[in-house]
């Protein structure tokens, strides 16, 4: 694969999913937060009924089915680096468009899950029994 | 903030949920596997996926994980419950080795151990 292909194939499978599941957590969150909550039945109408919230949850489902187009597509070794930048992308997000008070341990210990993934993504059993 | 044991089940109802989503998806692809489908085309392939029942449990599950995550979601920060979620991907290894007899070297159980460590430490953060 050149890499113009390269980046062309990221931009096309990779950048949506990411793109997709932080915009619409940080919709859904920022609507969540101005509920004042009395039920889960309310919070289940609040969710479908309003345009914004509805068309931001679809938005993380779409974004969660692309990442398994995705899955399909690349190796898992180069899709899990990808998988924890966005773990950071929705912190750093939270932190600065939500105004979350994010603090060292949690800075820490996201850091260590996007570690954790990466050297999983470094295992050479990755495939199913389809091609043993 | 203080943190009731009911929300603490609600956390790992999503976890649960999210890890047996993928569990399902997995066995409805799995039989797939199984049945020697794979010089098959498509259409028959997918068909065979949707007639399998793993396959509905896996939507419902999903359908259930969304609502949880929802409710969690309201209660706590999207920076918490976001890389909370990760714990799945030790769930799923682990029940992954014991259905499907997926391999666990070194790298998974190294990164295993990494991520729940984060993520105990991402539980103090509350």
């Amino acid at each position: 694969m050149t890499p113009q292909n390269m980046i062309k194939k990221c931009l096309l499978y990779i950048a949506p999913p990411i793109l997709l599941t932080s915009i619409g957590e940080f919709i859904l969150k920022a609507a969540l937060n101005q509920l004042t909550l009395t039920g889960y039945l309310h919070l289940t109408k609040f969710i479908l009924g309003t345009p914004t919230t509805l068309s931001a949850l679809i938005m993380v489902i779409t974004g969660g089915v692309l990442w398994l187009v995705a899955m399909s597509k690349f190796e898992l070794s180069f899709l899990y680096p990808f998988l924890s930048s966005n773990l950071m992308i929705i912190v750093l997000g939270s932190h600065f468009i939500l105004g979350e008070e994010v603090n060292f341990y949690r800075y820490l210990g996201v850091i260590l899950i996007m570690i954790g993934l990466v050297i999983i993504s470094k295992s050479p059993n990755k495939s199913s029994s389809k091609k043993q | 903030m203080y943190t009731t044991s009911m929300e603490i089940i609600m956390i790992a109802l999503t976890i649960i949920t999210r890890t047996f989503t993928d569990i399902s998806f997995k066995a409805s692809v799995h039989i797939d596997d199984a049945m020697d489908m794979h010089h098959k085309s498509a259409p028959i392939r997918t068909k065979k996926v949707i007639k399998s029942g793993y396959f509905w449990l896996g939507l419902l599950l999903g359908a259930l994980h969304v609502y949880s995550w929802l409710i969690c979601l309201k209660k706590f920060d999207l920076s918490f419950m976001y890389p909370m979620l990760s714990v799945s991907y030790v769930c799923i290894m682990v029940t992954g080795r014991f259905l499907f007899n997926e391999t666990l070297d070194k790298y998974k159980i190294t990164g295993m151990a990494i991520i729940t460590l984060g993520s105990i430490i991402l539980a103090k953060s509350v």
